[in-house]
């Protein structure tokens, strides 16, 4: 792959749902190699324009180009080399086990007719014991807690060994520790193998400590965008999700934790706009 | 004279298809809502093969060698709903002994295996009997309104005339059964006993529109997925459109089917899907135009 | 694993062997033996132009319509998809009842030819129908397309039926399916047909695999969904022409032997293996269906659809009652 400076541009581009309005002429270039968070409110375009990125949505107009192409010009099997993706609310049957969902995160690396390498399932070692999940490989599906079988589709995902990796929402049903152990492990990856990730994250705090970079997204549009500690600010804040907080930066943690203190009055609102 | 004709012949064969059409409409409606499959059909459960199986045995046990019944032919619509309702029943009780009686693909396989032999069986009857024999069921497994009569449509109205309170009473339940199983029960519906209720409510009103009519098909399958695209989301309104579609379907083809070769008359069975396909690729097709 | 392929291959050979043997008359082994070997009595003439073609086209018919209804059942992740939803049977029978009607052909080899080009014609009507939607991943339009259009050529069909008696008569062997006494000729469909199919069941099957997760995700791993969904329907569709080509309608086969296949395999294999072991399910039930047909009501012959049915449904009922849960 040729290195290139920007991993994803986004040019002009609306997208909708079911003639629902979801992306207003969104203009965005993401920088490669870097953590990027998505954020902002429920429907504000935050995962629109991650499946719009990943080629998985269609925009009703504008350009879209990823890891230097067009994202209409890559093919299925190449793209899903470049880029990989876990989505919000991913689908497998129950009798399925752990190595083998995560086995199909290989597709795209094997011939037609080729049967299995040990690049493959070194690949898929890898990606079970990164996610803690050697010791229950051989379970199914639905013998697993909601935060295992997440645990399993990011297997799934990182199995693939794609040079770049879109997560939307991927601490969604996992507490706290399990949480923070999937953002390490972006973070190792990242700082590591040079990694570049997308996610759509929902709680603030999780992108302040670990996003280089934060896109900020407000009813379809982009609100703010750049190193993180420029965009998560507390006016941006205050406008985008209409909450008072403060941002506050603690002894011995580098950077900064955001406190929401109440939800801002209409008439505060409006006197901040 | 026209008169008595119109009265005696002609508005009971109109009222019966209309009335039929609504029956086996909602039927379908019901059973693709509890069964969360759009090609689930009452004749899934069986249905149509057990009212036909019900049929041919009765030709069979109760017609002597010169082809005449040597009992009244009006027990034949209550062998209709006897094989009806009987092999939906058994149908029914194999899954629910089934070690996992929650999942809907189960019940399926059931009743696809179940109805598959019983239209074996009816096959294989038609087979060994005597041609004679054959010959009428056939003419009853097409389904045809032509020899209707008032006592007839009592007995499918009646059905409907207890079912529409039932459904209006069922509407909310209707409505939380488009969640899928665990969000329902966690919203409070007993799901599977509203499933159950509505698959009895279904094959109900299927064997009563079938014992009358024969096994007119493709209404069932075509009519709710034709009202889906006209008019919408499942709510009352969606029924109601359901059973117009339903019925209004049943007549077009009973009355095309005495009109189109006069007078060599077709039976209305024939001709559902005929009218029907046409009406709902066209449905199909322009609503996804208007998306895009 | 390989202990299911090897006892379904068992059993498949046992039940062509039993089928050479049994019938109307049932032969001594020595007698089929030598006919094998090109006797030229009359028993054997018959063992070889009568019995040997029927087993052959019902294995091959067999394998075909199985490999169909699970390509179509995977794909469209619906467990009632069998080929007859794609039409293919009820344009098979169209073209055939016009081509009597219309055009008074009759022999067995203009059937056949018939019987194909009906049926992918019906089968491109529901994907031309299917594709001005959009390229959706969303299967369920076309199989509500596949079952109105088959019930709009059924009922032409029966109309048509219905005005001319003699049609009627004539194509009433043929459309109720059967093994026997079929164009010899037709047996190079099915020889020619499931190999090809094999080799691109392989080659499509890491995607049908992927296929079991959601489209969104199996998009996400580099799967072409839309392709791969229309390539395994096309698939679908041309095994089940040249099985109707063979054999007529048959139903209930394409849809019963992907279940039961899937409940006597482990699961884990992937789809190829699930592939072969459909395959030789639907050959060793279509065998044993037809060998059924003869004796039941002989000396007549019972129907090749309602002798499976009788065969296939306590089966697969056994299956469910016996086994763990599978999914699709």
């Amino acid at each position: 792959m040729s290195k290139v400076e920007t991993l994803a541009t986004l040019s002009e581009v609306t997208a909708t749902y079911n003639d629902a309005p979801a992306l207003h002429k969104v203009d965005l270039d993401l920088p490669e190699g870097k953590i990027i968070a998505f954020c902002g409110p429920n429907g504000s375009g935050k995962s629109t324009a991650l499946r719009v990125l990943r080629g998985l949505h269609s925009p009703v107009q504008g350009a879209v180009s990823v890891a230097g192409r067009h994202v209409s010009e890559w093919n299925p099997r190449d793209l899903a080399r470049e880029v990989a993706m876990l989505s919000q609310s991913p689908q497998a049957p129950e009798d399925m086990t752990v190595y083998d969902l995560a086995l199909l995160g290989r597709y795209s690396h094997r011939g037609r007719f080729a049967a299995l390498t040990d690049t493959d399932r070194n690949a898929v070692d890898r990606a079970l014991a990164a996610t803690n999940m050697t010791g229950i490989a051989t379970r199914t599906l639905g013998q697993l807690s909601g935060g295992q079988i997440q645990r399993a589709w990011i297997a799934m995902v990182l199995a693939q060994e794609a040079p770049h990796i879109f997560l939307d929402e991927p601490t969604n049903h996992l507490d706290i520790a399990h949480a923070l152990d999937i953002l390490d492990l972006v973070t190792r990856l990242n700082r590591e193998n040079g990694h570049g990730f997308v996610i759509v994250l929902h709680d603030l705090n999780l992108a302040m400590r670990y996003a280089d970079h934060v896109v900020l997204f407000d009813d379809g549009r982009i609100a703010g965008e750049g190193p993180t500690q420029d965009v998560l600010r507390e006016e941006a804040i205050r406008t985008v999700f209409e909450i008072d907080c403060r941002i506050i930066t603690l002894p011995d943690i580098d950077r900064p934790v955001i406190v929401p203190l109440k939800r801002c009055e209409l008439s505060a609102i409006c006197a901040a706009e | 004279m026209d008169g008595v004709i119109v009265w005696t012949l002609r508005l009971p064969r109109v009222v019966l298809a209309v009335l039929a059409g609504m029956a086996l409409a909602l039927a379908g409606a019901l059973m693709q809502r509890a069964l969360r499959n759009p090609l689930a059909v009452p004749s899934i459960l069986g249905v149509s093969d057990g009212a036909a199986l019900g049929v041919v045995t009765f030709l069979w046990l109760f017609s002597n060698e010169s082809n005449a019944l040597t009992v009244s032919v009006h027990w034949l619509p209550v062998a209709a709903i006897l094989g009806a309702c009987g092999l939906a029943a058994l149908i029914a009780i194999l899954a629910l002994q089934d070690p996992r009686p929650n999942d809907p693909l189960r019940l399926i396989l059931y009743g696809v295996a179940m109805s598959a032999l019983a239209k074996a069986a009816v096959t294989l009857m038609m087979i060994i009997g005597p041609v004679y024999r054959a010959g009428q069921a056939l003419r009853w497994l097409t389904g045809s309104v032509n020899a209707a009569h008032w006592s007839d449509v009592a007995v499918v109205g009646g059905g409907l005339f207890i079912a529409v309170p039932v459904l209006i009473m069922a509407r909310l339940p209707l409505n939380q059964i488009t969640l899928d199983a665990a969000s329902a029960q966690s919203t409070g519906l007993a799901v599977n006993r509203s499933r159950v209720a509505l698959l009895i409510l279904s094959v109900l009103l299927t064997a009563l529109a079938v014992s009358q009519v024969g096994a007119i098909g493709f209404v069932g399958l075509i009519a709710p997925q034709a009202a889906r695209l006209y008019y919408g989301q499942f709510t009352l309104g969606y029924l109601v459109v359901t059973a117009l579609i339903g019925g209004l379907l049943v007549l077009t083809a009973d009355t095309v089917a005495r009109m189109i070769l006069y007078p060599l008359e077709l039976p209305a069975g024939a001709l559902t899907a005929l009218l029907g396909a046409p009406l709902f690729l066209t449905l199909l097709t322009r609503r996804q135009n208007v998306q895009s | 694993m390989i202990r299911t392929l090897i006892f379904l291959v068992l059993a498949l050979t046992l039940s062509c062997v039993a089928s050479l043997h049994l019938g109307l008359r049932v032969y001594a082994p020595e007698t089929v033996w030598s006919a094998l070997n090109g006797g030229a009595s009359t028993e054997e003439i018959i063992i070889r132009t009568l019995r040997v073609p029927r087993t052959i086209i019902g294995a091959l018919t067999g394998a075909a319509l199985a490999i169909s209804g699970l390509l179509m059942q995977s794909v469209t992740r619906n467990p009632l998809a069998e080929p007859g939803l794609l039409g293919i049977n009820a344009g098979a029978a169209f073209a055939v009842t016009v081509g009597l009607t219309v055009f008074a052909l009759s022999s067995p080899l203009a059937i056949g030819a018939l019987a194909v080009i009906g049926a992918l014609i019906a089968t491109a009507l529901v994907f031309g129908f299917g594709l001005t939607l959009g390229p959706s991943g969303n299967t369920g339009p076309i199989l509500l397309i596949g079952v109105t259009i088959a019930a709009l050529l059924a009922s032409l069909t029966q109309v048509m039926l219905l005005l001319d008696e003699t049609a009627l008569e004539t194509l009433l062997f043929w459309l109720s399916g059967g093994f026997a006494d079929r164009p010899l000729i037709m047996i190079w469909g099915g020889a020619i047909a499931l190999p090809v199919a094999l080799i691109a069941c392989a080659s499509m099957a890491s995607g049908i695999d992927a296929l079991r997760l959601d489209d969104q995700s199996a998009q996400g791993i580099g799967v072409g969904v839309t392709r791969i969904r229309l390539a395994a329907l096309t698939l679908a569709a041309l095994l089940a022409a040249a099985a109707v080509a063979m054999a007529g309608p048959v139903v209930f086969l394409g849809l019963i032997a992907p279940h039961i296949a899937r409940r006597i395999s482990d699961g884990s294999r992937g789809f190829f293996h699930l592939a072969l072991i459909t395959m030789l399910c639907g050959a060793v039930l279509a065998v044993l269906a037809d060998i059924l047909a003869r004796l039941i009501v002989a000396p007549g012959e019972a129907p090749i659809s309602a002798v499976l049915a009788l065969v296939g449904a306590p089966f697969l009922m056994y299956l469910l009652r016996s086994r763990r849960a599978v999914a699709l």
